[in-house]
């Protein structure tokens, strides 16, 4: 069941109704969602709703222990759980997304060596939402540990934490604290929060409906059939996926956070208008927030802080491993290796010529708009995504390279323009970037609307947004990029 | 060391490392309250601390500072 | 809560507003593109007043020249077909628009395999692109409804021309010359390397044969002459591919011209454009030839 579908609607608004008419009886509410997070999740995968669970109980448990071993200062203990519980989740993530990756790599490796293995992969099927859900495991178990949090007693609270129906599946990944803090109060009907809320939906309807899956049909008619287009095709399509990709992971995003917040929870942002950035840190900065700021957290300040003695050279390792496991986040192959390698070698020139330090400020002219150096950046910094995306985007490394060496081959080739498709997409991607240019460059600056028209400044955005995805948007059920994580 | 004194020095490696003159912290500021104090400046600001103050700070007492009155806390046990 | 139903009211009524008025705009644009969808469905569907109607999907859109049925049976022609594996679902459809405003006297209908088969590439969401029709006859909202777009049309006229702006805005500037009648002529030589003939190895669909033979009685109950036809393909399966619309032409004392394994065609690479059309030279070839079996009373 996709966020953007018909049988979302009507059992997201049987879910409030309900909701709201338990309020202000906050357990209730809180049950109530629990049914409905885990019922959400079966119907998606209802052999891995029981994993969810077992998964949630273990932490839930893991994270108890801790707790009480920080109580009774058993600093060892608390040490050998918490080690613990980051074994269960990378196990749980390697078992079902990278072992047959491993095997397989680890027979390819040894046949070259005239090993001949007879191992088989098990063709696992990855849990939906397997990559979010279990990092929001172990930041719990891990925030105990360094004191961030205490451990929460209930159990049914940390339950709605891990299943949280709106973000489950893709994201954004919330940290415990601020998330276990809302459970506690009462969510009371507010009137702006729906209405914020369900802006916030509609504008990621029109993001995912209209940009990111009618670009989709050119950018996959062209990458699924390289051999037979032309290199100044496959070069447009490549220069489109960024942008797609773009579209369609902050536009469900935007999805998730609204319904969360019509539900009365906010939830942290994952996107931020990333290509108004100049280099690649800049970027990560702005790109899948959540992950980021999880893997910073979790991973690059231990590594940096442990490196440290080593100066700049330290940062660079922690940076390397850091985005390695970015890369490797997103997927079991070599590609998905090679693309966090690529965005680690990045952040190099950056670190040594010290501007990784500094927090550069946007230039502007005399009409507010940036300088052209500084644009000039961004669009340097878009080409450096968009070849690391022809890397994450190609089946293997195989096909990257087939890819790469046709470009030559095929210089001659005409441009495959697909008329109809890309001037929907262009009339949309428009709209977006003009909103983006908005609220980055004149973040004080609204839309203009005659005076007694302001207020239904609301009411006339909803109408014109239902409209604009009805006319713009694919209505074929379509799954988002991000689901297969 | 008296605790405000420690402080003071914090202060004054603060002011150093993020070129921020000005800067006056209290226990309780913390990274959000300071532009230039993110997760990167963060490491390099213990590395100073720590020759500021000839000391050793583990990982882990690293990770658990919320706040300045943390860091000077821990600064104050060693 | 009150406060949030006007607010919702507000916008459901600005909402029919906009839908309402911009629909309008389109359905007028829709019936000036010269894109080939929006010419081909809306002429067909809501125009042509033709005596002879070509039916089919891009094989017949390409391959039969209206000029010349009508110079050798003295009677209008027009190429109703529409690219897009249109099958069953959308014709019968059409037709059910068609017959609300005139009724042609013959109905030359190249059937293809994804009539009858179950076909995973071509199924009843191909009805979906009479979504500009819905409500115009029973047969149209029958289709639109298992294509699973009846409702939406009904609520939302923009809904119904989703995805066509841009077709809508190029309006004479489109692909198609009007003065052809509905043929869409390719110009270009098939590229031989690799080919392989299509084979259609899918079951029976009940529900598709179920609405062939109401295509059927549907045309005699009209008094429509019906003749089933299958054009030349450069590669022909070794299967009999096309026993099942022989069988049923015979059932119901149907003519069926099968011209698939032509060997004035069939082999021929410089009478097709691709692996399964015939170009220009191609199409006129054929045309004339099917024009002089053509009987049409």
């Amino acid at each position: 069941m996709v966020v953007n579908s018909l049988t979302f609607l009507w059992f997201f608004l049987v879910v409030m109704a309900v909701y709201y008419l338990c309020q202000p009886k906050k357990q209730v509410q809180n049950i109530f969602l629990l049914v409905c997070s885990y019922w959400f999740y079966a119907q998606i995968d209802v052999k891995m709703t029981g994993l969810l669970g077992v998964l949630t109980l273990a932490f839930w448990l893991m994270g108890h222990g801790i707790g009480k071993a920080i109580e009774k200062e058993k600093e060892r203990q608390a040490s050998l759980l918490t080690t613990l519980s980051v074994a269960v989740g990378i196990g749980a993530l390697f078992y079902f997304k990278y072992l047959d990756f491993f095997i397989g790599s680890f027979v390819a490796a040894a046949n070259l060596i005239g090993l001949h293995l007879s191992w088989t992969t098990l063709h696992l099927v990855v849990p939906v939402g397997l990559s979010f859900f279990t990092f929001k495991l172990m930041s719990y178990t891990l925030d105990i540990y360094h004191g961030k949090i205490e451990r929460e007693r209930n159990v049914l609270d940390f339950a709605n934490y891990i299943a949280f129906f709106p973000t489950i599946l893709s994201g954004p990944i919330d940290r415990p604290k601020p998330f276990l803090k809302q459970l506690k109060q009462s969510r009371l009907f507010i009137p702006d929060n729906l209405m914020s809320g369900f802006r916030r939906v509609l504008w990621g309807m029109f993001m995912k409906m209209c940009i990111a899956d009618r670009l989709d049909l050119y950018v996959s008619a062209v990458w699924n059939n390289y051999e037979h287009h032309s290199a100044s095709s496959i070069l447009f399509a490549s220069l489109l996926y960024p942008f797609q990709m773009y579209a369609d992971f902050s536009g469900y995003s935007e999805m998730a956070i609204g319904v969360a917040l019509m539900l009365g929870f906010k939830v942290a942002e994952n996107f931020k208008r990333p290509f108004f950035t100049i280099n690649i840190a800049q970027y990560w900065s702005r790109w899948h927030m959540t992950l980021t700021s999880w893997l910073t957290d979790y991973v690059f300040m231990p590594l940096n802080i442990k490196l440290r003695d080593w100066g700049t050279n330290g940062t660079i390792a922690a940076i390397m491993l850091n985005m390695t496991f970015i890369g490797m986040w997103h997927g079991a192959d070599w590609t998905f290796f090679l693309f966090g390698i690529y965005h680690g070698l990045w952040y190099i020139p950056l670190m040594v010529s010290g501007q990784f330090f500094k927090k550069t400020k946007i230039k502007v002219n005399s009409h507010g708009w940036p300088t052209s150096p500084f644009v000039m950046k961004m669009v340097g910094n878009y080409l450096v995504v968009t070849f690391g995306l022809m890397l994450f985007h190609s089946n293997n490394i195989s096909e990257f390279w087939d890819v790469l060496c046709r470009l030559p081959q095929a210089w001659n080739g005409s441009l495959f323009f697909d008329m109809p498709t890309l001037a929907n997409a262009a009339i949309c991607s428009i709209a977006l970037i003009y909103v983006d240019i908005q609220e980055e460059w004149f973040p004080k600056k609204r839309l203009y609307l005659p005076t007694w028209a302001e207020r239904w400044r609301w009411e006339l955005t909803v109408a014109v947004e239902i409209v604009a995805i009805l006319l713009f948007g694919i209505f074929d059920s379509n799954q988002f990029i991000y689901f297969q994580f | 060391m008296e605790r405000n004194e420690i402080l003071e020095k914090v202060q004054d490696v603060f002011r150093e490392e993020l070129e921020l003159d000005d800067l006056e912290l209290t226990d309780e500021t913390t990274a959000d309250d300071v532009e230039e104090w993110d997760s990167l400046s963060h490491v390099q600001l213990v590395v100073a601390l720590e020759k500021a103050f000839g000391i050793k700070f583990t990982s882990r007492e690293i990770l658990s500072w919320d706040n300045v009155g943390d860091l000077v806390d821990c600064i104050a046990k060693k | 809560m009150k406060k949030l139903l006007l607010h919702i009211l507000i916008v459901a009524c600005l909402f029919f507003l906009f839908d309402r008025s911009l629909g309008l705009g389109l359905k007028f644009l829709y019936s000036q593109s010269n894109a080939t969808d929006e010419y081909k469905i809306s002429y067909s569907n809501a125009t042509t007043r033709d005596s002879v109607l070509f039916f089919g999907s891009s094989r017949t859109l390409h391959h039969y020249v209206p000029s010349i049925f009508e110079k050798e049976l003295g009677l209008s022609c027009y190429n109703a077909a529409d690219w897009g594996i249109k099958n069953i679902y959308y014709h019968y459809g059409q037709l059910s628009n068609i017959l609300t405003r005139y009724t042609p006297k013959a109905i030359v209908f190249e059937i293809h395999p994804c009539d009858w088969l179950e076909t995973p590439f071509s199924g009843k969401e191909r009805a979906g692109a009479l979504a500009p029709y819905c409500g115009m006859s029973d047969g149209c909202d029958e289709m639109l409804k298992l294509s699973g777009k009846y409702w939406p049309c009904l609520l939302s006229t923009v809904y119904r021309y989703s995805g066509s702006l841009p077709n809508l805005l190029t309006g004479k500037l489109g692909a198609m010359d009007r003065s052809l009648k509905g043929w869409k002529p390719m110009d270009g030589i098939l590229d031989t390397t690799g080919l392989v003939a299509e084979e259609y190895p899918f079951p029976v669909d009940q529900e598709r044969v179920a609405l062939l033979e109401r295509f059927i009685s549907t045309c005699q109950q009209h008094h429509i002459q019906l003749v089933f036809v299958e054009s030349p393909m450069y590669l022909c399966s070794a299967q009999d591919v096309f026993q099942f619309p022989r069988d049923l032409a015979a059932k119901h004392n149907l003519t069926f011209l099968d011209h698939y394994r032509d060997s004035d065609f069939v082999g021929h690479a410089e009478l097709f454009y691709d692996f399964g059309h015939l170009n220009r030279k191609g199409a006129e070839l054929y045309s004339r030839k099917l024009s002089k079996e053509l009987r049409i009373e």
